[in-house]
C-alpha cells in the first residue's frame, strides 16, 4: 500500500513541467520499444529468408525458375531482392543484344541499387533509437534539475531545514532521471546491436551480389 | 513501414503496462521495505535530564524589556539628518534663528557622537538578541505544532503515543550521556520486538554522526532488553501491537545540555 502510494505520489505531485518531461520520456520509451520489437522481427525474418534463399540458390536450381518462384511473394526481402534486381536486368538486356561489358555493368548497377535499398530498409528507425539513447538521459536530467530547483526554492522558505523537507522533492525529481535512463538504456543497447547486425547483413548481401555477378559474367561470356 | 504493426505495438504496450503495474502494485521483494514507509509512528523522543523548558521561559521576559529601551532612542537618526539639510539653507538670510540652534547640536558632537555610536551598538546588539530570542521562540512553537500535528496524523495516536512515551522513558532511564553528545544531534533507531515484549533486534538506521552517541543509545536499548508494557499491549490489542510496535523507530536527540 505504501509502495503504491509513494510511486504514484512521486509522479502526481511533481510540477507540471516535470510531468511533461516524464510524459515525453514515457512516449519515447514506448515508441523505441515498438521500434525495437519491429526491428527484431524484421531481422529474424531477413535471417530466415536469407538462409532459405541461399540454400535454394546453391542447390543448383535453374536461375529462371528461382526468379519465377519469387513472383508469387508479396514481400521480397534481403538477398532475394538483390538477386531479383540483377536477374531482371539481365533478362531485360539479354533481349536487346548489348555487348557483354555494358550488360555486366548494368546488372551490377541494378544490384547495387537493390543492395542500398535493402540497407536503407534495415537501417530504418535506427536513427530514432540513437536519438532516444543519447538524448533521453539529458531530458530526464533536465526534469530532475528543474524539480530540485523547485524543492530548494521551497526549502528557502522554511525556517528549519530538515532532510524531510528536501528529500521528497529530490526523490520526486530523480524519478525523471530514472525514466530517462530507463528509456535510454534499451535504446542504446538495441541501437548497437542492430547497427552491427546491419553491417553483417550488408556484408553478406554484398558478397552474394559479387558471387551472383560472377555467375552472370560466366553466362554472358559463355554466350558470346 | 509508416503504419503501425500489430505485434510490435502489442509488445511495447504490454511491456510498459507491465512495468507500470509493477511499480504501482509493488514488486514482491520490495514489500519488505514497506514497513519503513508505513511509519507515521516515528517517535519524537527527547532524552531529558534537566528540563530545558524552564530556561527559555525566563529568557522571554528578559528579551521583552530589552527591545523597549531600544525603541525610544530610535528618533536619534533625525539629529544626524539635520546637519545635512542645514548647509543648503544658509544662503537665504531669514534663517538666523535655525543658525542659533545649530551650535547646540554641533558643540557636543564629538562626545555625543561617540555616545550615540555606543548606544547604537548597544541597540543593535539588543535587537539581535531579541531577534534570536524570537527565532528561538518560533522554533519552539513550530516544534510543538509539529508534534501536535504528528499526533493528529497517527490514527490510534493516543494509544501509540502513550506507549511511545513509556518506551521513550524506559530507554531514557537506561541512557547515560556520552561526553561528546551535543544539542541538535539526532539518531534514529529501529527496534524489532516480539509479542512477549522482548526486543529481538535493533539498529541505528540514521546515525547522529557521533558514534559515541549512537552507541550510547544502542546500549540503552540493549540494557532495556524487554518491554513488559508491550507484552501487555500485545495481549490486550494484538492488532494495534502488530501495526505499531512489531517494528518501530524512535528518534533521539539530547536536549539537556548547556551550550
Amino acid at each position: 500500500m505504501g509502495q503504491e502510494l509513494s510511486i504514484w505520489q512521486l509522479v502526481s505531485s511533481a510540477s507540471l513541467f516535470v510531468q511533461l518531461i516524464m510524459m515525453v520520456l514515457l512516449l519515447a520509451s514506448v515508441v523505441s520499444w515498438y521500434q525495437i520489437a519491429n526491428r527484431v522481427m524484421y531481422f529474424n525474418q531477413a535471417q530466415g529468408e536469407m538462409n532459405r534463399f541461399e540454400a535454394r540458390f546453391w542447390s543448383g536450381t535453374d536461375l529462371h525458375t528461382l526468379y519465377k518462384e519469387g513472383d508469387d511473394k508479396q514481400v521480397v526481402v534481403g538477398m532475394e531482392s538483390v538477386f531479383r534486381a540483377g536477374y531482371k536486368e539481365f533478362t531485360r538486356l539479354a533481349k536487346k543484344r548489348l555487348d557483354s561489358d555494358a550488360m555486366m555493368e548494368a546488372c551490377q548497377r541494378s544490384m547495387r541499387v537493390a543492395l542500398s535499398r535493402e540497407e536503407e530498409a534495415m537501417e530504418h528507425s535506427l536513427p530514432f533509437l540513437a536519438t532516444v539513447g543519447s538524448t533521453s538521459p539529458y531530458v530526464g536530467l533536465l526534469g530532475t534539475v528543474w524539480g530540485i530547483m523547485g524543492s530548494f526554492h521551497g526549502l528557502g522558505q522554511v525556517q528549519q531545514a530538515t532532510l524531510a523537507t528536501v528529500a521528497p522533492g529530490i526523490s520526486e525529481a530523480l524519478v525523471a532521471t530514472a525514466m530517462g535512463l530507463i528509456a535510454a538504456i534499451p535504446a542504446v543497447v538495441s541501437y548497437n546491436r542492430f547497427s552491427s547486425k546491419v553491417d553483417s547483413f550488408a556484408g553478406k548481401y554484398d558478397t552474394f551480389s559479387e558471387e551472383f555477378s560472377s555467375i552472370l559474367h560466366r553466362q554472358i561470356h559463355s554466350r558470346d | 513501414m509508416s503504419d503501425i504493426k500489430l505485434v510490435p505495438a502489442a509488445v511495447t504496450l504490454s511491456l510498459h503496462a507491465g512495468v507500470i503495474a509493477l511499480l504501482l502494485f509493488g514488486i514482491p521483494t520490495m514489500q519488505d521495505t514497506k514497513p519503513l514507509e508505513a511509519r507515521p509512528l516515528a517517535i519524537q523522543a527527547k532524552l531529558v535530564i534537566e528540563k530545558p523548558v524552564s530556561r527559555p521561559a525566563p529568557a522571554k521576559p528578559v528579551a521583552k524589556p530589552s527591545p523597549k529601551p531600544v525603541v525610544k532612542p530610535a528618533p536619534k537618526p533625525e539629529p544626524v539628518k539635520k546637519p545635512e539639510p542645514k548647509p543648503t539653507p544658509p544662503p537665504p538670510k531669514p534663517k538666523p534663528v535655525p543658525q542659533v540652534k545649530k551650535p547646540e547640536p554641533k558643540g557636543p558632537t564629538p562626545e555625543e557622537i561617540r555616545k550615540q555610536q555606543e548606544q547604537e551598538k548597544a541597540r543593535e546588539a539588543a535587537k539581535q538578541k531579541a531577534l534570536q530570542e524570537e527565532i528561538r521562540r518560533e522554533q519552539q512553537k513550530e516544534l510543538a505544532d509539529a508534534l501536535a500535528s504528528e499526533d493528529d496524523l497517527v490514527e490510534d495516536g493516543e494509544l501509540a503515543s502513550t506507549y511511545a512515551d513509556i518506551i521513550t522513558a524506559l530507554i531514557s532511564n537506561n541512557w547515560t550521556r556520552p561526553l561528546s553528545a551535543r544539542n541538535g544531534m539526532q539518531a534514529t533507531i529501529q527496534i524489532m520486538t516480539t509479542p512477549t515484549g522482548e526486543i529481538v533486534g535493533h539498529s541505528i538506521i540514521k546515525g547522529s554522526g557521533d558514534s559515541a552517541f549512537d552507541i550510547s543509545i544502542t546500549r540503552a536499548v540493549t540494557r532495556l532488553g524487554k518491554i513488559e508494557e508491550l507484552a501487555e499491549l500485545a495481549r490486550k490489542d494484538p492488532s494495534a501491537y502488530e501495526k505499531n510496535f512489531r517494528r518501530f523507530t524512535i528518534n533521539f536527540s539530547p536536549q539537556d545540555l548547556r551550550r
